[in-house]
């Protein structure tokens, strides 16, 4: 091909994948929640886990600590903080202590009578006046008489403390200024729930960096630094720091695979143009995947790009069997038959994910069937017609001879493979600890010190446990209050014996239409009120008629439709019941959050009474099972692959002493790696089986080629000069991320590593048979 | 009664509060009669103030009822016997708030700190004194019209806190405070009893 064809054609090459990516970045919606990553539910635990709550309303809560300045200044900053956070649609709520209630209780001070459980069990008879009205005699002569007198005339007993009491966390820091302290005084407190879901990343970075800019401006002038904590500030900071470290990695993997093709290759324009089929491969796969499901999980895209790393090894195949004479385009036609049976085995194993019923697994198929098809064929037919043939053959090297001869000397105990098959088994039999990693969270830990703090800032606030949870169902939002209503007085007999420190109810908020009419049906008529009011006031000192208000109200509270839900909802307060009272698909969700969980065992023997009909909702076990649910789905899908795979390498090989040599390195070297992670003491990850089938992938390849090398000497130097730069690049590439802090990185790369030496070495010494060199 | 107004003939304030110094923490019995618009007569507590090093204060109700109300970093908790404990911002309390800062003040022998919340004036002369403190902060003034505070010598006898809304408390300490009360408490009476005169 001439000069001007080959940048005609490179010119054309780069315009596709310019414009896939422009595609890509337009229309491909990467998501980030864990939720669409997720097999569906199986069980009423995941279903709840993936359906109604997202991870909790415990998530959602952001812990704030406010320090470095005067407690009058954090004091102003929290002010200031809460009230901008307050008017931010991205929160749900905002407190820090100060009485946020007092307007909302004023537009409910109407239906008082019917919210309040002040009056329950009592009748507003002349008794129970009288008692409330003796105290507040006390209360007009003590200092809390400034806020209370105002009150008085309308409410006597005080209704609207009751309820603010009832709404009030169930454990509150000190105040300082009026508002939260942890109890040194040093660091104001805020607790703040955020719409989106604790553990979306993207959505928890936008509120975060909302919350950020808020502070700046309530902050600006003080000294005051903002520490924010809880489940979605440290998916954001875990996000952050594996990115970070997977980029940084990611730099000097690619400075360092590009000296090395340098090396081997001595041509810039190779090194660079081998680039492309990957990269087309990539571009490819998301572009499908917007296609066709518009969008992509973010761990589908980390472990889809992993598996297509394969495909680098494809360009370099090509360029060290390109020779002086023979025409590019020649070589990569005699590479192909090998080429392609290392890629349509990968290609028809990976499908098997298809069959999966997971769209996360689906959406990796697709990504990498087409991404290695589209780097295979841009190998096959578009990199050949850009290079020219090489000045020199890698066949003619002398220290390739060499080394060939001498790896064909070696000796090749038979009894090794057995051995090594019985090592490893033994292995795997007496490794200590558990064989699976469930816990997705674990990969990513939060460094200790920040868990420490969340902890602190978590019992300071009263804040609500963000594993356990207790759920109601119901036909109707009716039914969910009234079940809520018997689970409060459950609940309460637990709290007095320690078995947990707090909880909230959604009828704690709202009573249903049933308590609420029965404390309506209550309320006593305006005659014999008012007669019990002039007995209860007989010789107290009030004005005459200062409880007129009282009378008026109570007969108005008689007559008033009660609350329903879709009122409430609409209200000042509606926000907070939301989150706790979900309809959903003609049934409805009440959800209760926990504080300070001592005694489980209690919890689950309230769960397992039929009476109350509530579930306890362990969101750790409900998310394990789940991760456990979707590895049980790739394992079978494993099983289909490889049942697949040996199936095409038995068909492109045909005879069985060569589907042997090509299959069972590759077989020995997943069961050495196992022995050697589980040796160690690693429990295994969903990371871990991805890094596995990559190296499987990769083994297949080595063999193939040694296997495909068999006859022709100069062949054999050109493809060990081949896999000799595959398995060093690969190699490098993932030791670094084997040699990361992060542990996530080292489920990758660790597997790799170990996966590419083994391979190579098992599949050189498995292929070559002893007699060939020893008759050159 | 006739409330004196910034009159020249008084004292200096800031030489009369300078002697009123007292070592904390500061104890001091008292009696307190309490004027409220919606009662129909003037209420009467006895019991015990207690200044405290860290500029707390704790005011303890020991008749006819027990009742302690404590005051530390701007957060008021009063404690009855059988209840559970209630407690609010001191802001919401801005009475107590205004008695607190004076009491402070005058025990500290502090001058400059009264004449940064208040505008004070004094009536009287060394032996019988008036100082009478208006709140500078017109949001303060919304709550409280004047705090008046009547000594005799070195010490104080009675602290009047006056409400914007006619609720008003006599607070009478030290002394003051183990005098018999007059029957009824009319305001006038207290007046007579605060000024130290039969």
């Amino acid at each position: 091909m001439s000069a001007r064809g080959r940048l005609l054609l490179l010119g054309l090459w780069l315009a596709v994948l310019g414009g896939l990516l422009g595609y890509v970045q337009t229309r491909l919606r990467v998501s980030t929640d864990l939720r669409s990553f997720m097999p569906p539910a199986a069980t009423p635990g995941q279903r709840l886990l993936l359906d109604e709550i997202g991870e909790g309303p415990g998530s959602r809560l952001l812990l704030l600590a406010l320090s470095g300045d005067t407690p009058q200044a954090l004091a102003a900053t929290s002010r200031r903080l809460a009230a901008a956070l307050r008017e931010d649609t991205r929160f749900l709520r905002a407190l820090n202590g100060e009485a946020a209630l007092d307007g909302a209780l004023t537009e409910l001070l109407p239906y008082r009578y019917l919210l309040s459980p002040g009056l329950d069990g009592r009748r507003l008879d002349a008794d129970t006046l009288r008692d409330a009205l003796m105290e507040r005699v006390e209360d007009l002569a003590s200092p809390a008489a400034g806020w209370i007198k105002p009150l008085l005339p309308r409410d006597p007993t005080l209704e609207t403390l009751v309820l603010a009491q009832a709404w009030a966390p169930a454990r509150e820091p000190q105040r300082i200024d009026e508002v939260w302290f942890d109890h040194t005084g040093s660091s104001a407190l805020l607790l703040v729930e955020t719409r989106a879901p604790g553990f979306d990343p993207q959505a928890q970075r936008a509120a975060l960096d909302a919350l950020d800019k808020h502070f700046r401006a309530a902050a600006a002038g003080s000294s005051a630094r903002l520490e924010a904590s809880g489940p979605g500030a440290f998916a954001v900071r875990i996000n952050d720091t594996t990115a970070g470290e997977a980029n940084r990695i990611g730099v000097v993997d690619s400075l360092a695979f590009f000296l090395l093709l340098l090396l081997a290759y001595r041509r810039l324009s190779s090194v660079l143009l081998g680039a492309l089929p990957l990269l087309s491969g990539g571009l490819a796969g998301m572009a499908a995947l917007g296609l066709v499901f518009g969008g992509a999980h973010g761990i589908t895209l980390a472990f889809g790009f992993t598996l297509i790393g394969v495909a680098q090894d494809y360009p370099i195949h090509l360029f060290s069997h390109l020779r002086p004479g023979t025409p590019p385009l020649a070589t990569a036609r005699a590479l192909w038959p090998t080429l392609s049976t290392g890629l349509a085995s990968t290609v028809i194993a990976y499908a098997a994910f298809f069959a999966s019923g997971v769209s996360g697994l689906e959406q990796l198929a697709l990504f990498t069937v087409v991404g290695l098809a589209v780097a295979g064929a841009s190998t096959r037919w578009l990199l050949p017609r850009l290079i020219v043939a090489a000045p020199r053959d890698a066949a003619q090297s002398a220290w390739l001879a060499r080394l060939w001869e001498r790896v064909a000397t070696l000796p090749r105990p038979r009894w090794l493979p057995a051995l090594l098959t019985v090592l490893a088994l033994g292995v795997l039999w007496a490794a200590p600890g558990p064989f699976w990693e469930n816990n997705l969270a674990a990969l990513t830990p939060v460094p200790e010190a920040l868990l420490r703090r969340d902890g602190e800032l978590r019992a300071e606030l009263g804040a609500p446990d963000v594993r356990y949870l207790l759920v109601l169902e119901g036909a109707d939002a009716e039914a969910v209050l009234q079940a809520s209503e018997r689970l409060g007085s459950a609940l309460a007999p637990l709290r007095e014996r320690g078995a947990l420190a707090g909880y909230e109810l959604p009828s704690t908020w709202l009573p249903s239409l049933a308590t609420q009419r029965a404390r309506q049906a209550a309320l006593p008529q305006a005659a014999p009120l008012r007669a019990a009011l002039d007995a209860a006031l007989a010789d107290l000192p009030f004005q005459p008629d200062t409880f007129a208000p009282f009378l008026a109200d109570v007969e108005a509270a008689r007559a008033l439709p009660p609350l329903d839900p879709a009122r409430f909802l609409d209200g000042p307060l509606g926000l907070r019941l939301k989150s706790m009272l979900l309809p959903r698909d003609g049934h409805w969700t009440g959800l209760v959050t926990l504080s300070g969980v001592n005694d489980v065992a209690a919890l689950a023997q309230l769960a397992a009474r039929p009476d109350l009909g509530v579930t306890l909702l362990d969101l750790k076990q409900a998310s394990e099972s789940l991760v456990a649910a979707y590895r049980q789905r790739v394992l079978w899908s494993l099983a289909a692959a490889a049942v697949l795979l040996v199936g095409v390498v038995v068909l492109a090989l045909r005879r069985r002493e060569r589907v042997l040599r090509v299959l069972l390195p590759m077989a020995l070297t997943t069961l050495l790696i196992l022995a050697a992670l589980r040796g160690a003491g690693v429990a295994l990850s969903l990371f871990h089986l991805i890094a596995l089938i990559l190296a499987a992938g990769l083994g297949l390849d080595y063999a193939l080629f040694f296997e495909h090398a068999e006859d022709d000497p100069a062949e054999q130097r050109r493809t060990l000069h081949a896999l000799l730069v595959c398995s060093a690049s690969t190699f490098l590439v993932f030791l670094l991320l084997a040699l990361s802090a992060l542990p996530v990185l080292r489920a990758i790369g660790l597997p790799v590593t170990l996966g590419v030496a083994l391979n190579f070495l098992l599949a050189l010494l498995w292929t070559r048979r002893r007699e060939v060199p020893r008759a050159s | 009664m006739a409330l004196p107004t910034a009159s020249l003939a008084g004292p200096d304030p800031a030489t009369l509060v300078a002697a009123l110094a007292r070592p904390t923490p500061a104890t001091t019995a008292y009696a307190e009669v309490r004027f409220v618009d919606l009662l129909t007569r003037p209420l009467t507590l006895r019991g015990a103030l207690e200044y405290r090093a860290d500029g707390g204060l704790v005011k303890r109700v020991e008749s006819p009822y027990r009742e302690t109300t404590t005051v530390a970093a701007g957060q008021v908790t009063v404690e009855r016997a059988g209840k559970p404990p209630r407690r609010f911002a001191l802001t919401r309390a801005p009475e107590l708030g205004a008695f607190l800062e004076s009491f402070a003040a005058l025990l500290g022998g502090d001058a400059a700190r009264l004449a940064q919340a208040y505008d004070s004036s004094s009536a009287g002369d060394a032996a019988h004194w008036r100082l009478t403190l208006v709140p500078r902060d017109a949001r303060l003034r919304k709550h409280l019209v004047r705090i008046a505070v009547d000594g005799v010598g070195s010490a104080p006898r009675c602290f009047t806190v006056e409400e914007s809304g006619g609720d008003a408390s006599v607070i009478l300490v030290e002394q003051a405070a183990a005098a018999p009360l007059p029957a009824p408490p009319t305001r006038a009476a207290l007046d007579q009893l605060c000024r130290g005169t039969p």
